[in-house]
């Protein structure tokens, strides 16, 4: 009589060597979320039409009201003009219109949660224009707020908001120039540049997301790669957020000016070994710098890996730079 | 994605490949086809893995996707023809007739009943993990437990022990 796991692990005994294969993995890793971004953005134009449709031809053929209603992507801050239902005072987010009762109302809200457009547990509010019954789907915190009672879900997010202060493509632009120009100072030749490039378009809440972008080098050894990401401390994608985590030899320094400095060292395998100076600034702008001793562009696979291609302190420097900053 | 969430997603996959092998080689009885299910699984976990990273459960991600992309691949019209006979691919014929008997007793359990039996003694799951896992009711954890154990103890000469919680 032998324990179900011990026989299950005795079935193992013979196991074969595993082929090493992370870098085909990675690309086809990158392939697979290229054609998903792709998708995303079908599937939210084709949500949108189809919502669209979804109000505009059953509101079109009853007629049954003069007054016009706001169709599609309806930003509830902006709804001056008459809608299905006043919105005495709207927070950030977006609300949709669903006609109803529809048997396409099930499988358009399904599409719409699936979207992200209005997160996992949108609020979804029977509401009366005329004669027409309609469903205003809104993410949460969104929802008309009736000031006789106040949700308390619909408390204003930790953290200050934050707005930019330039349009996102010249952010993207600009970090993305003074990185290239920071690298060939110090005498690096560039092979490949990835374009600064912003994670979403949108705010979420008030938060920046992430700018992030980097630059493959060509050394005498090799190629290896520098990389900035520039963010906020409140979007949480940084990887020393609140403690030096799992980095080995994290080393966490307090500056004159009130940032903090974290500085790690990843191993990621094969003998590959990641660096990484992040600068937490006062104002909540962290900056990372990030380099290491393999390549990160589309011929990373093939290409030989090189050595660190900055001193640490060269890394610090490219961290506390102020010009990275949004 | 950044070069660090990919440094990131390069150190788990690599350090957690190994146990999503050996899992995937008990659902498939296969080790190339582990193999694929592995690659299938990380390619799907590289897709989401800004956001798999931010929430703090990868481990458990993988898992759950390793066994979906199981259960999928199952439902693939290419897929459905199942071997008349287990063939050991990965090295000589071993002597334990009692491992063997329970490999082929594995190969003839429903793949939802394999994958349930797995994830709860085979990962530890509970059965509340397991019915998320599985995308199923905590209900059907433990009746499809229940079947599962049942016919691998009337297949195996070796009675085989479990500790259950309930089921």
């Amino acid at each position: 009589m032998t324990h179900l796991a011990d026989q299950l692990a005795g079935l193992l005994d013979n196991e074969p060597a595993a082929p090493y294969d992370i870098d085909h993995i990675v690309r086809s890793g990158r392939r697979a979320r290229r054609r998903h971004n792709v998708a995303l953005a079908a599937a939210g134009t084709v949500g949108a039409a189809g919502l669209t449709a979804a109000v505009a031809i059953p509101v079109a053929t009853i007629g049954g009201h003069q007054q016009p209603v706001r169709l599609g992507v309806q930003p509830s801050s902006t709804s001056s003009s008459p809608s299905p239902t006043p919105s005495p005072t709207v927070a950030r987010g977006r609300c949709y219109i669903a006609a109803a009762p529809s048997k396409a109302t099930k499988h358009d809200l399904e599409r719409l949660i699936r979207s992200g457009k209005v997160g996992v547990h949108p609020s979804i509010t029977k509401v009366k224009s005329g004669n027409r019954s309609l469903l205003e789907v809104c993410s949460k915190g969104t929802s008309p707020i009736d000031p006789r009672a106040k949700r308390q879900d619909a408390q204003p997010p930790a953290g200050p908001a934050y707005t930019y202060t330039e349009e996102p493509a010249a952010v993207a632009s600009r970090l993305g120039a003074h990185l290239r120009d920071r690298v060939s100072g110090f005498g690096l030749s560039i092979t490949y540049t990835r374009p600064f490039s912003q994670e979403t378009s949108t705010l979420d809440s008030g938060r920046p997301s992430y700018f992030g972008g980097n630059v493959d080098v060509h050394e005498a050894s090799g190629y290896a790669d520098i990389g900035v990401q520039v963010t906020h401390a409140v979007t949480e994608l940084v990887p020393f957020t609140g403690a030096c985590g799992a980095a080995e030899h994290c080393v966490e320094t307090k500056l004159p000016d009130g940032s903090v400095l974290r500085t790690g060292e990843v191993k990621v395998g094969n003998g590959d070994v990641v660096l990484t100076a992040e600068v937490h600034r006062p104002d909540g702008v962290v900056v990372q710098a990030q380099e290491s001793d393999y390549p990160f562009g589309p011929d990373a696979g093939s290409q030989p890996h090189g050595d660190q291609p900055l001193t640490l302190d060269q890394l610090v420097t490219l961290a506390e730079d102020d010009a990275f900053t949004f | 994605m950044s070069a660090a969430s990919e440094g990131a997603f390069r150190a788990f996959a690599l350090s957690r490949r190994p146990a999503l092998r050996r899992t995937a080689f008990l659902l498939c009885g296969d080790w190339h086809q582990a193999d694929d299910l592995v690659q299938a699984a990380l390619v799907k976990l590289y897709v989401a893995w800004p956001r798999i990273r931010s929430d703090g459960a990868p481990d458990a991600y993988a898992q759950r996707v390793l066994v979906r992309c199981y259960l999928d691949e199952r439902r693939r019209p290419w897929r459905r023809e199942s071997p008349a006979e287990i063939v050991d691919s990965a090295g000589p014929a071993r002597p334990e007739e009692d491992l063997l008997d329970l490999r082929s007793a594995l190969a003839r359990l429903p793949r939802r009943q394999r994958a349930t039996l797995l994830l709860r003694f085979w990962l530890d799951l509970s059965v509340t993990q397991t019915a998320d896992a599985l995308g199923c009711s905590e209900g059907t954890v433990k009746s499809q437990t229940a079947r599962a154990l049942t016919t691998l103890r009337a297949l195996l000469a070796d009675p085989v022990v479990v500790t259950e919680e309930s089921s």
